[in-house]
């Protein structure tokens, strides 16, 4: 049925707190989706939730609930951060290669690349490559901190109904959500480190990590038009996923 | 921090894969559809209460698994289906508020027959002295039974015999009781005038009044034909009025100038040098007599003609204004009437696409819901049974309240009168819904449980060959059903599904998760494995860029993953979910 012009107020969503993360464009799409969902089906994004999505370009999509009309984009600067912005791969290769005194995480980033060669400049994309998704990662690492940090206090410090009050607190749980493609170059790389920031932000502010539930959400290559990289990535990406859970490890 | 970080144990509790392609075969386009839909699923499964639900029945299923499979993949990856039913009783109710206003709207715009409108412009012509122009003319020219303004020449001759007047003094004298019958005259205009303005002003209030009547009766389009009548009975008196004053223009000038030269030969017959008394001048003074008498008549009447007909285009203005008021009406009833029906087209018309089809499916058709109207409400579908509008008509009140309406508080008060009447159907939930269609037999719960189940397939297309069990899931799936109240539920106890009261009245949402799923079991695993290498082998894009990570070496034996399908899943074993790292080589 068609839904009528207005957002549906509803009172029956979860009382828990979730962070949503979207990594990359298929993982900026999704959350900006869900964030619409919110508008349309409870007439505001749910008290114990926030989004967060990280991507090289420079703004978010604006997307529409099909049959309500309810449009939404992600707020740029809160819920939306463009990484790697004024990050030049190529010249941060060249000063590598001269000894220059590089951030120790970019550059063991760019030891990793065959030849040391950077030459595609973030400006269009990663067209697929992961090594430019992480060095857009790191180039940003200090925005994304913070941008986790501030998210995360917002939560830390909301009571949700059926918390007692005045209770001493034991480390508030979260339901983390990330949301990422494993073909393309810059959800893919991230996913794993963003999912390791989370959990220092949330041990920086007292929250208890351990409790907390991790949920990846994985789009795989079929979603895209077929290329010999994105099936690359793919194999890739699962590999690095297999290896951090397995050896409980985060990168 | 570039080592990578052992002190937080395994990233993920659950790895989510997610495609167009599913395991049933059917196929979304691409990430335009699969990034919406996910959204629909980790709203479920964040800002409901299927959030605990899905939690528990997980922690169920791995702690039944092992940490890895025996190729050392790890088992947190599964696969999610999900379909959201749709219907919403509030809208429903609205639906049929809409479809119900549009046709009484339309049934309050009939016209009365010619003959009545005829009869009630008659009525109010008499009850005016507005039947016709002579009826009026009579009405303003005479006072209490007698003529308004007297003859000229008798007034005269009554003069003249009271009192005797010196035969040189009569043309003064004479002169002098023109002007003041002239002025008196001018009196009797104005008065006769000002009776035409009571008499028009009483026909255009009976007209107000008779209209509201017709509105209330019949509806805006009836009651502004009587307007119309009467603007045109106003017409039409005053192109005989018009007529009648064209046709003493004329005569007049002509009787004023034949009175002027009758007083100057009375002037000159005087003026000769002659004894003895009027009687002398009696043929100039007949004359005179005779032909100012005329004059003024025909004055009187030209004036009166021309006030009148003032009067008649101030009626007409009035009148024009209570057309325009009415047409007004008749304009704001067919824009709300065309606003409802495209207000319940919309409803009608579902924007179906692939992801509609899962996140927004609609649990009743238009047919259903058209039969649910009749049966609820005792009418075809397009009709509204008497005693429906007899309760909005009491509602509404009088209709010729809303000629100073605008549409939108028409509508309001219309919607507002409706609202109420549809009030068992806006209550109504999806599981009332589905209910209702079990009792009809256009559904049961089983079947209803059959169709989700088969609507919600994994979103990940599997290798079923290198499947555990060849897909068979029994232990490591679960389904979850989201209902408005699950104690009332007519799904309660059907299928092996848990279900889960929302507090959503609006939707019942089937999920289902299936775990320790290796990834290795996709269905292109092997392009994506012969892709990697390829790029591999080329050496120019980094493959592994995370340092410190305890990457394989590059024999692809042992690489890692599951290369030949074995069984994924283990069973047994305790475990500890939270996989802090164990007491074993890495």
């Amino acid at each position: 049925m068609v839904a009528l012009d207005r957002p549906q107020p509803q009172s029956s969503h979860s009382g828990g707190r979730t962070l949503v993360i979207g990594a990359g464009g298929s993982g900026v799409l999704a959350v900006s989706h869900l964030k619409a969902l919110h508008l349309s089906r409870f007439g505001r994004v749910a008290p114990g939730t926030r989004f967060l999505a990280f991507d090289v370009v420079e703004t978010p999509p604006v997307v529409t609930v099909p049959g309500s009309g309810v449009t939404s984009r992600l707020e740029p600067g809160l819920e939306y951060h463009q990484i790697g912005r004024d990050c030049d791969p190529t010249r941060l290769a060249h000063l590598s290669r001269a000894g220059g005194d590089l951030n120790p995480d970019i550059q063991k980033v760019l030891d990793h690349q065959p030849d040391g060669r950077f030459t595609k400049s973030l400006q269009s994309g990663t067209e697929g490559e992961r090594i430019y998704g992480l060095l857009a990662f790191y180039w940003s690492l200090g925005e994304i901190r913070r941008a986790l940090l501030s998210t995360l206090r917002t939560l830390n410090d909301l009571r949700v109904p059926g918390e007692l009050r005045g209770s001493v607190s034991t480390g508030i749980s979260v339901q983390v959500i990330i949301l990422n493609s494993i073909a393309g170059g810059v959800g893919s790389s991230i996913a794993l480190p963003l999912c390791g920031e989370t959990k220092r932000a949330m041990d920086r502010l007292g929250m208890d990590v351990n409790q907390s539930t991790f949920i990846a959400v994985c789009f795989t290559p079929d979603c895209f038009p077929e290329t010999l990289l994105r099936f690359a990535n793919a194999h890739q990406t699962i590999n690095d996923f297999n290896i951090a859970q397995r050896e409980a490890l985060i990168p | 921090m570039t080592n990578p970080d052992d002190r937080y144990g395994k990233p993920f509790d659950l790895l989510i894969l997610a495609g167009p392609q599913t395991e049933s075969g059917r196929s979304l386009h691409d990430i335009s559809d699969v990034a919406p839909i996910m959204a629909e699923a980790v709203l479920v499964l964040a800002n409901t209460p299927l959030r605990d639900s899905a939690a528990g029945l997980a922690n169920n299923v791995f702690r039944r698994l092992e940490e890895v499979t025996e190729q050392g993949e790890p088992t947190a990856w599964g696969s999610l289906g999900i379909v959201t039913w749709v219907i919403s009783g509030k809208e429903v109710a609205e639906y049929f508020a809409h479809s119900c206003a549009a046709t009484l709207l339309d049934r309050w715009q009939s016209e009365a027959p010619e003959a009545e409108v005829e009869a009630r412009l008659k009525s109010m012509g008499h009850a005016t002295h507005m039947g016709d122009v002579d009826e009026l003319m009579r009405l303003v020219q005479s006072v209490e039974g007698r003529p308004r303004l007297a003859d000229y020449g008798k007034e005269v001759a009554r003069s003249l015999k009271t009192a005797k007047v010196k035969t040189k003094l009569l043309p003064d004298k004479l002169r002098a009781f023109e002007e003041t019958f002239e002025i008196r005259m001018h009196g009797a205009v104005r008065e006769a005038v000002q009776a035409a303005k009571d008499a028009t002003r009483e026909y255009v209030g009976a007209a107000g009044r008779e209209a509201r009547i017709v509105v209330d009766e019949r509806g805006p389009v009836a009651g502004d034909a009587l307007i119309a009548g009467a603007l045109t009975h106003i017409g039409a008196m005053q192109a005989t009025l018009d007529g009648q004053r064209e046709s003493l223009r004329d005569p007049l000038s002509q009787t004023e100038s034949e009175t002027g030269s009758a007083f100057q030969a009375l002037e000159a017959a005087i003026s000769r040098p002659r004894f003895g008394f009027l009687r002398r001048f009696r043929k100039p003074l007949a004359g005179y007599v005779s032909a100012a008498t005329k004059a003024f008549r025909l004055r009187y009447a030209y004036d009166l003609t021309e006030g009148v007909l003032a009067v008649l285009a101030g009626a007409q203005r009035d009148l024009h204004a209570l057309h325009l008021q009415l047409q007004t009406m008749v304009d704001n009833f067919k824009l709300v009437g065309e606003r409802c029906s495209r207000w319940t087209e919309a409803f009608e018309s579902q924007e179906v696409t692939p992801v509609t089809e899962i996140v927004r499916r609609s649990l009743c058709s238009t047919d259903q819901l058209r039969r649910l109207y009749r049966q609820t409400y005792g009418g075809d579908w397009g009709t509204v049974p008497p005693e429906m509008d007899a309760s909005v008509r009491q509602a509404v009140g009088r209709l010729s309240r809303w000629i100073d309406r605008d549409k939108v508080e028409i509508f309001d008060e219309l919607n507002g009168a409706l609202a109420p009447l549809f009030e068992p159907t806006a209550r109504m939930t999806a599981d009332d819904f589905l209910r209702w269609l079990s009792e009809t037999g256009d559904s049961s719960p089983e079947f209803f449980m059959r169709d989700s189940a088969a609507l919600a397939p994994a979103l990940c297309r599997y290798d079923r060959a290198r499947l555990p069990d060849a897909g068979a899931f029994e232990d490591t799936a679960f389904r979850i059903v989201g209902v408005p109240d699950r104690e009332s539920s007519t799904l309660a106890g059907v299928g092996d599904v848990v279900l889960v009261s929302t507090g959503d009245a609006d939707r019942i949402v089937y999920l289902s998760l299936k775990l320790g799923i290796a990834a290795s079991t996709l269905w292109h695993h092997e392009r994506y494995l012969s892709a990697a290498e390829e790029v591999r082998r080329r050496g120019r894009v980094a493959q592994r860029i995370y340092s410190g990570f305890p990457y394989p070496s590059l024999d692809p034996q042992q690489d890692g993953h599951s290369q030949n399908g074995r069984r994924a899943v283990r069973r047994g074993g305790s475990l500890d979910k939270k996989g802090r790292r164990q007491a074993h080589e890495r």
